[in-house]
């Protein structure tokens, strides 16, 4: 089957389907998109490219597509804000709670101040990094990889490595402990 | 050894904390000139400090695009979504003259006017909608005033503020929504219903002068198809002390 377009590209269009889809799909799934939505991501950003069709000349097809997916996934991004935003607020005196076993205890006055002092020196140790530092660290702690820390902060993967080197020494002097290893 | 939990903990209050004080985020277009290097040294700085604000749209405009598709669908996978994507583009195709037809009786309204009954549940009075007899205030998305972060300040010589939105260039959307947000609490005090496409792209709002305390505000136009929702522009504005 074949999609019908006005300037008669359909088949410039399955090529381009056949082509990039894969790689476009794969995109949103490297992104820990769930299946069924890196499918109706990508088919949305296929079909953003098919509504374009008329005035893509043919030229640098990828950095068409890629910009299109990446709109898409940025759009994505921001929807997810807003439905967390606009969340359903449930009312606790609900019949359906009423089943619900007690809430365990929570952590005793003394734990609780333990934990929130503990927090504020690790807050302000990083806030005491150098700014280049502090970037890498906040990016990174943002689940950012490598070479996306790199390229938002202009500099090269290596010096990235080496930021969060410094960083995690330096908060480790200054904490006494040391933070968890990264994953990369 | 401090664990991975309380450190995301940590950056979720610092993220936080850094929303407040950075503003709305960085529109798209702002993003893709960011990566491709064309924005001024104070704007790149800027926006910079937003994606620290915003560390999800920092992995999303960063994120690389893998070199091949992996083998990550078979043949007939692939043929599956294939017509499925031609299910989703046709059945757009045959709701497109019901939309033109809605946006025709639209643009024959004299004009739009956005009631703002939602802000009854906030105060507890009753406001009907009217035509606008102040003098109306024409604002610009973020990015596109010549002092993109300044808050401009509204007029506030009647009884009410008549904002006109422009959306510039706006993609087709089956329907809009606005919000309207308290910039120093990040709380949204009122949203309207999904609205039609208005006539010149302008959406006029008419906001109650004793609605807005004197404070920084934002109002978000966006796109709505479905359950998907774009954010299209944002508009700063500032009320002055009355």
């Amino acid at each position: 089957m074949i999609i019908r377009t006005n300037g008669g590209n359909d088949e410039r269009f399955e090529t381009l389907y056949r082509k990039y889809y894969g790689r476009v799909y794969r995109f949103f799934r490297n992104f820990r998109v769930a299946d069924d939505e890196a499918q109706d991501l990508a088919q949305e950003c296929f079909e953003r490219i098919y509504k374009t069709f008329a005035q893509y000349r043919g030229e640098a097809e990828w950095s068409f597509i890629e910009t299109t997916a990446r709109r898409v996934l940025l759009n994505w991004v921001r929807a997810r804000k807003t439905a967390k935003r606009n969340a359903k607020i449930e009312e606790l005196d609900h019949p359906d709670f009423n089943g619900d076993p007690p809430a365990p205890d929570g952590p005793d006055l003394a734990s609780r101040q333990e934990d929130e002092l503990r927090r504020a020196r690790l807050r302000a140790a990083i806030d005491e990094l150098p700014e280049g530092q502090r970037q890498c660290i906040e990016l990174w702690l943002g689940d950012a990889k490598y070479d996306g820390i790199a390229k938002i902060l202009g500099i090269t993967v290596d010096a990235v490595k080496s930021r969060l080197r410094d960083a995690r020494r330096a908060l480790r002097t200054r904490l006494g402990e040391g933070l968890p290893e990264d994953e990369e | 050894m401090i664990t991975k939990s309380e450190l995301q903990a940590l950056h979720g209050r610092i993220v936080a904390e850094r929303r407040n004080k950075v503003g709305p985020p960085p529109t798209d277009d702002e993003l893709f000139a960011f990566m491709r290097g064309e924005l001024s040294a104070e704007d790149e700085s800027r926006v910079r400090e937003l994606l620290l604000a915003y560390p999800e749209l920092a992995r999303a405009i960063a994120e690389p695009f893998p070199e091949d598709d992996g083998g990550v669908l078979s043949e007939i996978e692939m043929k599956s979504h294939w017509n499925a994507l031609q299910k989703r583009i046709h059945g757009d195709a045959g709701s497109r003259n019901v939309r033109a037809w809605q946006w025709m009786s639209a643009a024959l309204a004299a004009a739009l006017v956005v009631a703002v009954v939602g802000l009854v549940r906030f105060h507890n009075q009753s406001i009907a909608p009217r035509v606008a007899t102040d003098a109306p205030q024409l604002l610009l998305p973020d990015g596109q005033r010549s002092t993109s972060s300044e808050f401009p300040v509204l007029n506030a010589d009647g009884d009410s503020y008549v904002l006109l939105a422009s959306l510039i260039n706006p993609p087709s959307f089956q329907s809009f929504r606005l919000e309207l947000i308290d910039q120093s609490s990040s709380r949204t005090i009122w949203s309207s219903r999904n609205l039609q496409r208005p006539a010149n792209d302008t959406f006029q709002l008419v906001v109650p002068r004793s609605f807005l305390a004197s404070g920084k505000y934002r109002l978000e136009v966006y796109g709505v198809n479905g359950e998907r929702q774009e954010l299209l522009a944002t508009y700063r504005m500032r009320v002055p002390a009355s």
